[in-house]
């Protein structure tokens, strides 16, 4: 049944995706056979392409590093601007490393001591481990030291 | 329960980033040709307010862009690379199409209606943003669609201008602008399958030419 296409676009639309199915379907020896008839060097074409499609992945993996500094720093601000409380004196911190991994020995592993014993860590170590335990709400869910200030 | 069953099959795994880049280093020359002609065909197709300013390039990086980002899945175990980003770039070309035709008054569209938007009738200066508050079509969307009308007019006219001396060919060409698929031709018309396909090459060859003389390569 005939529908004719009233206007300039649609008379073009409906040509253009005649030719868009041809392009589809057509064997690939005929399209590069027609594109040395005209003078383009199929070979280039593939650089061309390849460069473009080179240069996306390249954009894409930008914007994720871009993404992830972004959440580091997030996440960074959010360790900085947080007002954690730890015992005041190394030994009291050490007494409390102790007394969380004694309450919950499942942790024991994830703060890995690279085959050092738990009196091996310096007191730097013990403020790093009892930091970021404090972010992770550990704190809030240890029973203190009897001796603890 | 039936033990002869097949099990079911393992659900199809969405490509990684690695098989991507791997899939585009093993495109062919046919591939890439393919491609490309795709990429132009569909901006010459939207024309250029929906493209705004966006080139067959930039549909093709961003068709790209779709499929590393998840918005597109590839299963490379059901389809091969190839295809699958021309689908893609086909789906683009319809969405960017749509986004225009959606939300015509958009900043974002103004590029294009700045450049055809001189001065009002008391030859005072037209921003493209005067619209924006009209919920009517606007001058700037009335200008651009008669643009794009005259534009592909031109184009389409010139297509046929080209094969006017080719009989087989017009008929092709008026066949399909009244809607009629390529079996429908070929019986109208009289046409073996393997004549049809001739003058749709002639045509497709011809009017890439005629193509890239107005929207370049």
């Amino acid at each position: 049944m005939v529908d004719k296409a009233n206007s300039g676009a649609e008379r073009l639309g409906r040509i253009l995706d005649r030719l868009a199915e041809h392009i589809q379907n057509a064997p690939g020896g005929e399209l590069l056979e027609d594109a040395r008839r005209e003078g383009r060097d199929p070979g280039q074409t593939t650089v061309r392409v390849k460069g473009l499609l080179r240069q996306a992945v390249t954009n894409y993996q930008q914007k994720q590093l871009k993404r992830a500094e972004e959440e580091y720093e997030r996440e960074v601000a959010a360790m900085k601007s947080r007002h954690i409380e730890l015992p005041r004196t190394p030994e009291r911190r050490r007494s409390l490393l102790s007394a969380i991994f004694s309450q919950q020995p499942q942790l024991k592993a994830a703060f890995t001591f690279q085959n050092r014993g738990f009196s091996e860590l310096t007191d730097q170590d013990i403020e790093n481990h009892l930091r970021k335990l404090a972010l992770l709400g550990v704190l809030d869910e240890t029973q203190p030291p009897e001796d603890d200030e | 329960m039936d033990q002869n069953a097949a099990p079911d099959a393992p659900p199809a795994k969405i490509a990684t980033q690695a098989e991507i880049v791997k899939a585009i280093e093993a495109l062919t020359d046919e591939d890439s040709e393919r491609l490309e002609q795709v990429a132009i065909n569909r901006v010459v197709r939207i024309g250029r307010p929906a493209a705004n300013g966006r080139t067959h390039e930039d549909l093709l990086q961003e068709a790209l862009a779709r499929i590393l980002d998840g918005s597109r899945n590839w299963y490379p175990e059901n389809v091969e690379f190839a295809p699958y980003l021309a689908g893609v770039i086909r789906s683009i070309a319809s969405e960017w199409a749509g986004h225009r035709e959606r939300n015509a008054d958009l900043p974002e569209y103004a590029l294009l209606e700045s450049q055809i938007t001189k001065e009002d009738e008391e030859g005072n200066p037209l921003s493209p943003f005067d619209g924006l508050k009209t919920p009517e079509p606007t001058i700037e969307k009335q200008m651009v669609d008669s643009e794009t009308e005259a534009e592909q007019k031109a184009l389409v006219d010139e297509i046929e201008r080209h094969f006017a001396h080719d009989e087989n060919a017009a008929y092709v060409l008026l066949g399909w602008q009244d809607g009629l698929d390529g079996p429908a031709i070929q019986k109208e018309f009289g046409f073996s399958e393997t004549t049809y396909r001739t003058i749709v090459r002639r045509i497709r060859r011809n009017s890439e030419k005629i193509m890239e003389k107005r929207y370049g390569r």
